[in-house]
């Protein structure tokens, strides 16, 4: 008799409360009654702490039984294990089969997960590493998108980001400390100032057409330790860089707020009109016209900007920035670069 | 039929034409309505009624290229991106 998700879930509050599970009285009374249930499920509860407390094993759940890669009708009690290992290197083994008070036998599922850990990208990471948040002092918070260097430069290594992330749209000055986290994720200095200042594009105000390629800025990485080359999550470094964009491509950036997301590419030659506060003006927007852009799909949220926008092969091919409702606009790579005179540095 | 470089010609003669229309945020380049050649796109903030438009915001269905004595239409696709672009900072 096959087991439905209903009985799997009270099978898993057995095996964890135990005889203080929250199982409706009536299933109690229909079945064993409370006296046995108690005795029984507190046994259950006893035998599997050895296998549900063993280091390997980092969440229970409830999902179809995965046999040889493929999903079958039967739904299991799930083990998530950071890795498979072979029974020999296991201290205590999770039984193929178990019997619960009420609900009978079901059967389990160990997958493999990988590590499961905090997520620290909105907290103090170090080394710091493309992906984590980070920014101005007068800034929230954006992304930190790719380390880069100087074409023919010397040893220095920069975080490549937007603008409005490192330089508070063109408002700071070169110097300024950039922390990691950023302020808006209790970023404070001097303890989390990561890099300083170098470089921004400054915007140009002009009404006449759309004079700007890229809101970028660069910031040299002043903590100890460095930066990762690694983007989070991914757990890689880009292969390279690509020129080659076209509609209907596929691309995915990690960023502060969303993580790992795809978008698809819509149009390579979009010109956005976005406000930036006025530097003459404080506390007023100035609209900035861009050529040039790439427009997307949605596929980030506020914080995500300066995040490193990689193709389907991990070719970087933009730089985040902005987004509509409905859309994410990055620049063009070669536009950061060619404006900033940097390369990727992996 | 306009192809890409057309396109942009277009875009560069009637940007700032199309730009000063109300809701629109943005122009670009998208794939013609009728999957032939290229469309110049304007990206409006969100759509309007007709009759709530006057005849000036209204955003015509073509635009004319003039290149080197020659004369193109080039299509034009409204999208909606549901709301102004702004930069993604928290």
């Amino acid at each position: 008799m096959s087991i439905s998700d209903k009985e799997l879930r009270l099978a898993l509050e057995v095996i964890t409360e135990g005889p203080a599970s929250r199982i409706p009285r009536t299933q109690i009374d229909r079945t064993l009654g409370m006296e046995e249930f108690s005795r029984e499920s507190l046994q259950v509860q006893e035998t599997s702490r050895a296998w549900i407390q063993s280091k390997s094993v980092q969440a229970l759940g409830i999902g179809e039984k995965i046999t040889n890669g493929h999903v079958t009708n039967e739904i299991s009690l799930r083990v998530y294990v950071e890795k498979k290992l072979p029974e020999a290197a296991l201290e205590t083994i999770v039984p193929k089969t178990l019997h619960i008070p009420t609900v009978g036998e079901i059967v389990t599922d160990v997958v493999e997960i990988g590590k499961l850990e905090r997520e620290t990208f909105r907290e103090r990471v170090r080394p710091i590493m493309p992906g984590c948040g980070l920014g101005h002092a007068d800034v929230s918070a954006g992304t930190f998108g790719s380390v880069v260097r100087k074409r023919n430069g010397g040893p220095e290594r920069y975080i490549l980001s937007n603008s409005h992330v490192l330089a508070n749209s063109g408002l700071g000055t070169p110097g300024d400390p950039i922390r990691q986290p950023g302020k808006y994720d209790g970023g404070v200095e001097p303890e989390d100032i990561v890099a300083r200042l170098v470089e921004f594009i400054p915007f140009d105000y002009s009404t006449n057409g759309s004079p700007n390629l890229v809101d970028a800025a660069i910031a040299e990485i002043t903590v100890p330790g460095g930066s990762a080359r690694e983007t989070r999550i991914l757990g890689t470094a880009p292969n390279g860089v690509s020129t080659g964009l076209r509609r209907g491509m596929k691309v995915q950036k990690v960023g502060r707020t969303t993580d790992h997301t795809w978008g698809e590419i819509l149009d390579i030659d979009a010109r956005p009109t976005i406000p930036y506060p006025n530097p003459n003006s404080p506390g007023t927007d100035l609209d900035v016209r861009f050529r040039d852009q790439v427009l997307c799909t949605r596929y980030t949220a506020a914080g995500d900007s300066g995040s490193e926008v990689r193709t389907e092969r991990d070719n970087v091919v933009g730089l985040h920035f902005a987004g509509s409702a409905s859309t994410s606009i990055f620049n063009k790579i070669e536009n950061v670069f060619e404006a900033l005179d940097i390369e990727l540095d992996i | 039929m306009a192809d890409r470089a057309q396109a942009k010609l277009a875009l560069d003669q009637h940007e700032l034409s199309l730009k000063s229309r109300k809701n629109v945020v943005g122009t670009g380049i998208l794939e013609s309505p009728d999957g032939s050649g290229e469309a110049i796109a304007v990206y409006v903030s969100r759509k309007e009624p007709k009759a709530d438009l006057s005849a000036g915001d209204m955003i015509p269905k073509s635009v004319e290229l003039v290149t080197e004595g020659m004369k193109l239409e080039v299509p034009v696709r409204v999208f909606d991106v549901g709301g102004k672009f702004e930069r993604e900072k928290l």
